[in-house]
């Protein structure tokens, strides 16, 4: 019965060697073997996507003429004063919006999670609203409130004057670092909010209780709790509303006059002077910054992710009507601001000529006579977005539950998700412009063996299939983090306890993991729709007559000066991701609840 | 008996961190093998490599009835198994849930019903066959997770601290329902716990790991009456480390006697202290005659039935003579 005792003696153990780490291989049946292919598959994706493009910019930016020159164009940007003042311009225009933005949403933010205003949805929705605009509209909406014939500029023409007696108005010098700031704050904000709503509502009230029993001071308290418990959310906030305006586009299009800034002398180089190899350095200058606060970024949330534990209690809202007014009066005075630049715009879309004839037309949402081509571009754009959150929202799902839920591969997984993050810290005319050089060679060298291969992608270049791709790469990283914390939320063990049934993952796949993340599923597909709907930055290189977008129609109708009818595009926009978003929320209510029925233990 | 698995050599590293080293041991067939230890001593790791879920170093061996199974994947090892957590797929019914692994059989649907139907009865639970695992209670979500790992007639089961997640009362009921089924069903069963009375009360033979080793391996009743190292005394039960002439020895409380006289195997003692425990008393003795046993913990634990601390008078400060009997006085060989 019973077995020799087998224990054993210290002695005996062996040293471990390199030979000795050697893990026993599995055989591969069939299902492994796709398994494991897709994982290749997907990092091969990855490649082609986001590295090889990359690597063909950086070699547009070390030559000049075709000639190898290595950093030459580097240090010719930086002997050159007006490409220099760029940057300086950047840094500013980007620190100003990281700071204002992160304010203002700060007390925001404090007033709909911790004060008892009323109307706290109604301001929610607002804080949201320009997310569904391209960043032109910010732009367009400003120059019809404070450009020279703006309604403020001119003292609401010249009517509050002759009803006070007094000079009410007020010219702020839009075009310029001023227009700027405003537009990027405007764009930054609802990240800035939504990343610290989400920071405020984790704070473990606990503290506040021992604070309060120590009798610190509402002041001290907020110095000695409030921020330091939000201080990795702070940061936070500050880094993407920075990284957000220093590679924006749109804004300073539209309302930057003469004041030059990266993103648009990357496009002047590329488009207005054809100096490609300028263009790409003034690229790799632009993803510095944005590298560096990604990877700090990425360093503070690894710290963050300790400080709120299971135990933590929820704050509990004391009772003070002074307090809840202010924030009441200051969540009102910037819903005001965020509706008053959609009025100005819908204003301007459907008067006849501003600001001499008010009469309302429909003119200029026929889009005739116009640098716009009709109303083509816009259905492009739906098109475009409609493939770009079908398709995306599959890849990126697929991608981030083999990185997730697999148990082969391990490094490779690795790797992959190290590509599929690195997108946050592309700026979207990087991505545009690295395209061109990848897609539109027509053959490759093969460093170090002399091999050249015709290239299989080029047949892309000029198709809606570039534009998607470029987009899919552009929102990869913010959906797969969406993707990957669904995924987290499900039991690891199901994929083991399938596999020792001996069920194929993708039947699971199919029936289990799908259904689970169904609300995130469908999240990423409406921000892929929404996103791609309002970008102007990757796909501004990437467009050809034939595949025009709305954005894109909106910069080429106010560079011709038809300002009102790119306003009547932008709103065409809002409207239709509006009228997206709420369909979205209708349709899915149902099946919310029932997952969240499934998810309750 | 004839032996089912066979776990030769095996030895797994994560880096340069070594969660197993050199385990070997043998499962009979309708066995019930627990292994315990304490935490992170490798048992999960241990039995994610019996399931295939995790590549041992190379020089490992598992073998399935004779048979070298070591680079199979787990789809090919025929193995049932219930993880801490149940993983049941939260989407299905408790019924749907169960016949998961019999719809991809391609068994005819009547086949595929009779089965569920069969091991919801073996578990009790016919009546809650429609509802989703969230309205269910842990003790019955552990049966249901129990009856999907059984579905398919596997020829062994795993379990993974499967009763870990429930509270004490169910965990006792349960404790002795798994073992009835695991009887009637005559399934060779792996159980992990760090749980010693669930071991003790449930396993046919207990395999006892700590610091990514096998300490001891036996019955319940050879692991407590004869523990081969101080480890192992420690961690099942109480026990009493004594030196005595160099020598390393261990005995359990209620393994020591008092006695009227001196007999031999005797030491003379005072009682230091008190412990009511219900049916005994726990005695806590200074001996008096310090040459013959030096006591590692200075008092010696002796357990003693209240009857006889009654008869025999016994308070704080008695003076008492323990007797250590020598056949449970335990000796180590490697300390
Ligand atoms: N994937 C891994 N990578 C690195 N170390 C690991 C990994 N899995 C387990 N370990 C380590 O191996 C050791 C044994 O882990 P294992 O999960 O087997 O412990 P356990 O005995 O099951 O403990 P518990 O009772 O807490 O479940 C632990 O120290 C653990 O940290
Ligand atoms: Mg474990």
């Amino acid at each position: 019965m019973i077995e020799p005792e087998q224990v054993l003696n210290q002695s005996e153990v062996p040293v471990p060697s390199n030979v000795y780490n050697k893990k026993i291989r599995q055989k591969t049946g069939k299902v492994e073997w796709l398994h494991k292919a897709l994982i290749v598959l997907v990092l091969i994706g990855l490649i082609i996507g986001i590295v090889l493009p990359l690597v063909e910019l950086l070699f547009v930016a070390l030559e000049k003429d075709g000639e190898f020159v290595g950093l030459a164009n580097f240090i010719h940007y930086f002997q050159t004063p007006s490409l220099v003042q760029s940057m300086y311009n950047t840094l500013s225009v980007s620190l100003i919006t990281g700071v204002i933005s992160v304010v203002l949403a700060f007390f925001y933010a404090y007033a709909l999670t911790r004060t008892n205003i009323r109307w706290k949805s109604f301001f929610k929705y607002i804080a949201f609203l320009p997310l569904f605009a391209p960043t032109m509209m910010h732009g367009i909406a400003l120059i019809y409130l404070f450009g020279n014939k703006g309604v403020i500029t001119t003292g609401f023409f010249g009517f509050f004057e002759k009803v006070t007696g007094l000079n009410l108005a007020v010219d702020i010098n839009l075009y310029g670092p001023i227009g700027i700031i405003i537009s990027e704050v405007i764009y930054t904000f609802p990240q800035a909010f939504l990343i610290l709503m989400v920071a405020i509502a984790v704070t473990d009230y606990r503290l506040y209780e021992a604070a309060d029993t120590l009798g610190a001071s509402k002041l001290k308290k907020f110095f000695t709790v409030t921020v330091p418990s939000i201080k990795y959310g702070l940061v936070s906030a500050f880094f993407v509303a920075f990284i957000l305006s220093f590679t924006d586009f749109g804004a300073p299009k539209v309302v930057g006059g003469h004041y030059n800034v990266l993103a648009t002398d990357i496009y002047k180089q590329v488009v207005g002077q054809q100096n490609l190899s300028m263009g790409s350095t003034v690229g790799i200058i632009l993803i510095i910054p944005a590298l560096i606060a990604f990877i700090a970024d990425r360093l503070i949330q690894r710290k963050q992710s300790s400080s709120f534990s299971s135990k933590s209690v929820g704050y509990q809202i004391k009772k003070n009507n002074l307090r809840d007014r202010l924030y009441f009066v200051y969540c009102l005075v910037i819903s005001v601001g965020v509706l008053s630049l959609i009025g100005a715009v819908l204003a301007a879309a459907l008067v006849k000529v501003w600001p001499y004839d008010f009469s309302l037309t429909f003119e200029h949402l026929t889009f005739k006579n116009v640098a716009g081509n009709g109303l083509q571009p816009y259905f492009n754009s739906i098109f475009v977005s409609l493939i770009t959150a079908v398709l995306g929202t599959i890849v990126i799902f697929i991608g981030a539950y083999l990185i997730e839920k697999s148990r082969f591969m391990k490094l490779t997984r690795q790797v992959s998700y190290f590509l599929s993050i690195l997108p946050l810290a592309l700026p979207g005319l990087v991505i545009g412009l690295a395209y061109i050089f990848f897609f539109n060679k027509p053959e490759f060298q093969l460093p170090f063996i002399g091999i050249t291969v015709v290239n299989p992608f080029q047949s892309l270049y000029g198709t809606f299939m570039i534009i998607v791709i470029a987009n899919i790469i552009h929102f990869y990283s913010v959906n797969l983090i969406t993707a990957t914390t669904a995924l987290k939320k499900l039991d690891k063990e199901f994929e083991p306890v399938s596999e020792s049934m001996n069920i194929p993952f993708y039947k699971t796949f199919a029936s289990v993991t799908v259904p689970m993340s169904l609300p995130a599923i469908l999240e990423m597909g409406i921000y892929l729709f929404v996103n791609s709907m309002t970008t102007i930055s990757a796909v501004i290189f990437l467009y050809t007559a034939d595949t025009k977008l709305a954005s894109i129609s909106i910069v080429n109708m106010t560079d011709a000066g038809d300002t009102a009818p790119a306003a009547a595009m932008s709103i065409i926009i809002v409207l239709t991701n509006i009228i997206v978003r709420v369909v979205y929320e209708l349709a899915t209510k149902k099946i919310r609840k029932r997952t969240q029925a499934w998810q309750q233990r | 008996m004839e032996k089912l698995l066979e776990i030769q050599n095996v030895t797994k590293t994560f880096g340069k961190f070594i969660a197993l080293e050199n385990i070997d041991f043998n499962v009979n067939k309708k066995e019930f093998v627990c292994l315990l230890g304490p935490s992170g001593c490798g048992k999960t790791t241990l039995l994610r490599i019996i399931a295939g879920l995790e590549d041992p170093n190379v020089g490992s061996k598992i073998l399935l009835e004779g048979k070298d199974i070591t680079d199979s994947p787990p789809s090919k090892r025929n193995f049932g198994i219930v993880f801490q957590s149940y993983a049941l797929f939260p989407n299905l019914t408790a019924y749907q849930n169960i016949a998961y692994g019999l719809k991809n059989k391609k068994l005819p649907k009547k086949e595929i019903d009779e089965r569920v139907r069969d091991a919801l009865s073996l578990i009790h639970l016919e009546h809650i066959k429609d509802r989703y695992p969230a309205q269910l209670s842990g003790g019955q979500q552990q049966r249901i997770a129990l009856a999907r790992a059984l579905a398919l007639s596997p020829s062994f089961l795993l379990l993974d601290e499967p009763l870990s997640a429930l509270d004490a009362k169910v965990r006792l009921k349960l404790r002795m329902e798994i073992r009835k089924l695991q009887e009637t069903l005559k399934i060779t069963t792996i159980m992990v716990t760090h749980d010693q009375e669930e071991a003790l009360t449930m396993a046919d033979k207990i395999v006892i790991m700590n610091n990514a080793r096998l300490e001891q391996m036996g019955t319940p009743q050879e692991i407590y009456e004869f523990p081969k190292t101080p480890f192992v005394a420690d961690f099942i039960g109480t026990v009493n480390t004594l030196a005595h002439e160099g020598t390393s020895l261990a005995i359990r409380p209620e393994h020591i006697y008092i006695v009227n006289e001196e007999v031999e195997n005797s030491v003379k003692a005072v009682v230091k202290g008190m412990e009511f425990r219900g049916a005994f008393y726990r005695l806590f003795l200074q001996m008096l005659d310090k040459n013959k046993y030096q006591v590692a913990d200075e008092l010696l634990a002796v357990d003693v039935p209240a009857s006889l601390v009654r008869k025999m008078n016994i308070e704080k400060e008695s003076i008492v003579q323990a007797e250590l009997p020598q056949n449970h006085l335990v000796t180590y060989e490697h300390v």
